[in-house]
């Protein structure tokens, strides 16, 4: 027999046993009484002497009785469980972690690998008729790493349950148990409400406990079960944080950032190398204490690594130090030049816009007519910004665009021209914002426009500029690309007039069509990366990742037609590469762990839950059963025993 | 001779009820000894004296009185014998009350129900002229009320009794010594006692175990000291001795109780062989039997009294 709460327990014990204890003996103040002599009761009490210990036993038996109630509340509010076979009809639901910390070698071979034998036993007790009588119990299999899935929904077939269980992949990405918890909601809602025992839920946690969120989760009407894999003794240290940016004051060089923590209890010294390409850049030593007091923070070392940057080329940083788990030991950052964007001009001729947009950009810009880009003519895959001159795209294109006299088709945004004679006269400028970098010296004060169209924009839309008919320039970004509104044809302003006007287009330059090349990018396991394709022809990214991944992303990718795809979650870390047809700059993914928590191999001991905390077990047992009630009978039928005992005149 | 009877006393109906008092006319202290009073009483003694019941023949000397010669037997026997009568002689009756603390206990009051025995006892013996005398056992020395004879001594007699408060006390055996130290003279005594006394009663009795002496051990108890379970005594109690202010804690069980009355039993029994052996009479009684039973029915059963 085992018991779900007995830290609780325990501490109601040693409370109140020792209470009865005092009490009963303060309680035990006799009362005097006047008797005519002592005599014979003095005589009657050293015969009974002969009998001393069974005597005393006797005296105090009221006090036994008492103890022996509370024992068995004290029992029952452990919330004990006994091994047996589950009841007729009961559900099994067996949830598996296969985070990254669940690939630490410490239980060998994996901790993944433990885990699964250990479902692997549950269901071969499901399977072997010990598990109720008559209706056999029908199990589920879901595993959770980032995101929680149905591996295999409830079915009595233990075929089916084992090649869910092999078929769990080992991932590197982080642990979020609430979003296992989220998917078994329905079921432990549903078997609350109904209370009946038939429906009553077992749920089997498998897993180090190291989730990304520990409060409590709130998981009603199942008994949960949690069974840690794992030892304390785990021995890791790993690359935990990375980071990058460009000097402020050299475009062309570059800091990146990197700590390390040591997580083991055995002193780290070691090296962290720092590769670009097959060359080495620097040999960092690393030298950490143990990490011996958990309370405390594992220690760390921070590195800055300054670097000229002269190609798109992934930096490496990895950890020459063998330990239980080896995925947060290497980490890959891409690193890119802040260059300037390939702009495309779609328009019907627009010298102004010629003129001005040649000033930040990277090259000729290319100028496309309405037509040739509605019907896809034209190749602007390569194309960083894209600029439309009184045409409305009718598609949202995949990257940066800006946008005269024009809208692209945001859901929420709807622009409207001045036709006609309809207000005529000229608009000024009314406010502007001096401080927003596509503004940063430029003064709109002496800007006249005619017949500005009718801006209405979505709530996550920044208006910059405005007249007295509304917004007149405006950002909205949208699914990771930024679209810049203005309202009017500049032809029909004499802002082309102004220096303010290629500043702004510089500012358009710099700020939006420059946002493809981050100075240090990479993504975590578990997120989605949305490399853009060709708006209208490509619609299929491919990558191919470490150990022969592929990663493909599918047709129907919500904004397929927007010139972006997304991918399905990195599972593992490593460099994704693709051949297709991608920028440059989604050539190469770099995939990295870098968390704390995962990183930290000490299992955790305790499941907290809102019905209360579930300790670790070292065995799985199914078909436990809570027996609670048997204690509280018990408790009750002593309390009654020891009434009848009370009222008695002689006490015992 | 029966003395003449006086008006009752108004306030003896406490102790001595005006109906119990008739009934009582008819009975006497019995001595199982007959001894030797001092004065002519109503009481056949074993010595031959000058009464009128024919006690024997003795042959005549030189000297005799010619009065009590048998004329008769001369006639036959052609030879003169003298003829012999019973004496009558009264009883000397002591009446020990112990008064100690102890017996101030019970319901109903073993000291009130031994006031009660006293008081009738001794009325016996006053209406048919005997000596009376009253101790009261409590206190460094024994009170006394000695030498009463006739019926108008029993309002002194019941004032007496009815002023008895119980006090400290001493040892039954030094109580006893005290007694016979007193009372040199032979006589009936009734001893009315709890027994409780926490030295050797066999030792204590012994200074009444004389051949002057008739002695009626009347041992009292309050029911509640012969069956606990039926006195206020439940669970933990600690008891405290009226006399010596002794305590003893218990935890009222039915082993308890019945190791008391197993107790209770062989004491009663130790002071009844102790007192067989001593030629003393040991009766034993519960106060919550009523006086005028005890008195009419048990004492002329057990011998204390008689027609």
């Amino acid at each position: 027999m085992s018991f779900l709460t007995p830290i609780i327990a325990l501490i109601a014990a040693g409370i109140a046993v020792p209470a009865l204890i005092a009490l009963y003996f303060l309680k035990r103040r006799r009362r005097r009484v006047p008797v005519g002599s002592t005599l014979l009761w003095s005589r009657a009490l050293r015969d009974l002497r002969v009998n001393a210990p069974f005597q005393r036993l006797r005296r105090n038996l009221l006090l036994l009785m008492q103890l022996l109630v509370l024992i068995a509340l004290l029992l029952a509010f452990a919330r004990p469980v006994a091994r047996g076979t589950a009841r007729q009809g009961t559900r099994v639901v067996i949830v598996v972690d296969h985070s990254a910390s669940m690939n630490a070698t410490d239980t060998p071979p994996t901790r993944l690998d433990r885990a699964k034998q250990d479902a692997l036993k549950l269901i071969d007790e499901l399977g072997s008729g010990r598990a109720g009588r008559g209706a056999p119990s029908s199990a589920m299999v879901i595993s959770f790493a980032h995101q929680a899935r149905v591996v295999q929904p409830f079915t009595t077939d233990t075929a089916l349950l084992r090649a869910a269980i092999a078929s769990i992949p080992p991932t590197d990405q982080v642990s979020r148990f609430d979003q296992a918890v989220s998917l078994l909601d329905p079921f432990t809602k549903h078997a609350s409400q109904t209370g009946d025992t038939a429906e009553s839920m077992l749920v089997y946690v498998l897993s180090d406990g190291r989730f990304q969120n520990r409060t409590a989760s709130t998981l009603t009407g199942a008994d949960v079960s949690y069974t840690t894999v794992g030892e304390p003794t785990a021995n890791n240290a790993g690359i935990v944080a990375l980071s990058a940016r460009h000097d402020p004051a050299d475009p062309t060089r570059i800091h990146a950032f990197a700590r390390v923590s040591n997580f083991s209890r055995n002193t780290l010294k070691t090296t962290l190398t720092v590769q670009r390409g097959d060359q080495t850049l620097r040999v960092l030593p690393v030298d950490l204490p143990a990490h011996t007091r958990t309370d405390d923070p594992a220690p760390s070392s921070s590195f800055q690594i300054t670097l000229p940057l002269t190609e798109q080329t992934p930096l490496r940083l990895h950890l020459d130090h063998r330990d239980d788990l080896a995925c947060d030991n290497t980490a890959h950052l891409m690193l890119s030049t802040p260059a300037q964007p390939r702009v495309a001009l779609v328009s019907d001729g627009n010298p102004f816009l010629a003129r001005a947009l040649r000033t930040g950009a990277d090259g000729a810009v290319v100028v496309v007519s309405p037509k040739e880009y509605r019907e896809g003519t034209a190749e602007l895959s390569d194309r960083d910004l894209l600029v439309f001159d009184g045409h409305s795209p009718g598609s949202t294109p995949g990257v940066d665009s800006v946008y005269f006299a024009a809208a692209p088709p945001i859901v929420g945004l709807r622009y409207v021209a001045q036709a006609g004679e309809d207000d005529a006269g000229a608009h000024a400028v009314l406010s502007w914002r001096h401080e927003h970098p596509l503004l940063r010296h430029v003064l709109l004060d002496n800007v006249l426009m005619i017949r500005p169209g009718r801006l209405s924009l979505p709530t996550h839309a920044q208006t910059l500029a405005t007249t007295r008919t509304g917004p007149v320039i405006a950002s909205i970004g949208d699914e990771g690309v930024q679209h810049i509104l203005i309202a009017f044809d500049v032809r029909e302003s004499n802002w082309p007039m102004q220096v303010g006007f290629p500043v702004f287009m510089s500012n358009v330059a710099r700020y939006v069509g420059g946002r493809g090349s981050k100075p240090g990018v990479y993504y975590r396991p578990g997120q989605p990366a949305s490399p853009p394709v060709s708006p209208v022809s490509r619609r299929v990214a491919r990558y191919t990742g470490p150990g022969g991944i592929t990663l493909e992303s599918l047709d129907d990718t919500p904004g397929a037609s927007s010139g972006r795809v997304t991918l399905p979650p990195f599972l593992r870390t490593g460099l994704y590469h693709s051949d297709e047809d991608v920028p440059d700059a989604w050539r190469l993914l770099a995939v990295n762990l870098v968390d704390e928590i995962e990183s930290d191999l000490r299992p955790v001991r305790r499941l907290s839950l809102h019905s209360g905390a579930v300790e670790a077990s070292v065995s799985t047992i199914l078909g436990r059963t809570e027996v609670w009630r048997a204690f509280a009978f018990a408790a009750l039928s002593l309390l009654m025993l020891e009434w009848w005992v009370y009222t008695r005149r002689a006490h015992l | 001779m029966t003395d003449t009877a006086t008006q009752p006393d108004p306030h003896a109906d406490e102790l001595l009820p005006p109906r119990l008092a008739r009934r009582l006319d008819r009975l006497d202290v019995i001595s199982r000894k007959i001894l030797s009073g001092k004065l002519q009483g109503e009481r056949r003694s074993k010595k031959r004296g000058r009464s009128v019941e024919f006690a024997d023949y003795r042959p005549y000397v030189h000297g005799d009185d010619l009065r009590f010669v048998d004329w008769n037997l001369y006639a036959r026997l052609d030879r003169f014998f003298l003829k012999l009568f019973m004496e009558e002689e009264d009883l000397s009756v002591s009446i020990l009350l112990d008064s100690t603390r102890s017996m101030d206990y019970g319901t109903p009051n073993k000291l009130w129900h031994a006031k009660q025995l006293a008081a009738a006892v001794g009325y016996a013996a006053l209406a048919h002229s005997n000596r009376v005398h009253f101790y009261s056992l409590a206190g460094p020395r024994i009170e006394a009320l000695a030498g009463l004879r006739g019926r108008r001594q029993v309002p002194r007699v019941l004032d007496f009794l009815r002023d008895i408060e119980p006090g400290p006390g001493q040892p039954l055996r030094e109580a006893c010594r005290s007694f016979t130290g007193s009372q040199p003279g032979k006589g009936v005594v009734i001893l009315l006692s709890d027994l409780l006394d926490k030295g050797d009663l066999t030792v204590a009795l012994t200074p009444l175990a004389l051949d002057r002496y008739d002695v009626y051990v009347v041992h009292l108890l309050a029911p509640q000291e012969t069956d606990p379970a039926i006195g206020e005594l439940t669970g933990d109690v600690a008891l405290v001795d009226l006399e010596d202010d002794d305590l003893a804690e218990i935890t009222l069980t039915p082993g308890l109780i019945k190791r008391y009355k197993a107790g209770l039993e062989s004491y009663r029994e130790t002071l009844r062989l102790a007192c067989v052996r001593r030629g003393m009479a040991y009766v034993f009684s519960e106060t919550s039997m009523p006086v005028e039973d005890l008195v009419l029915r048990y004492f002329r059963e057990w011998g204390v009294l008689g027609p």
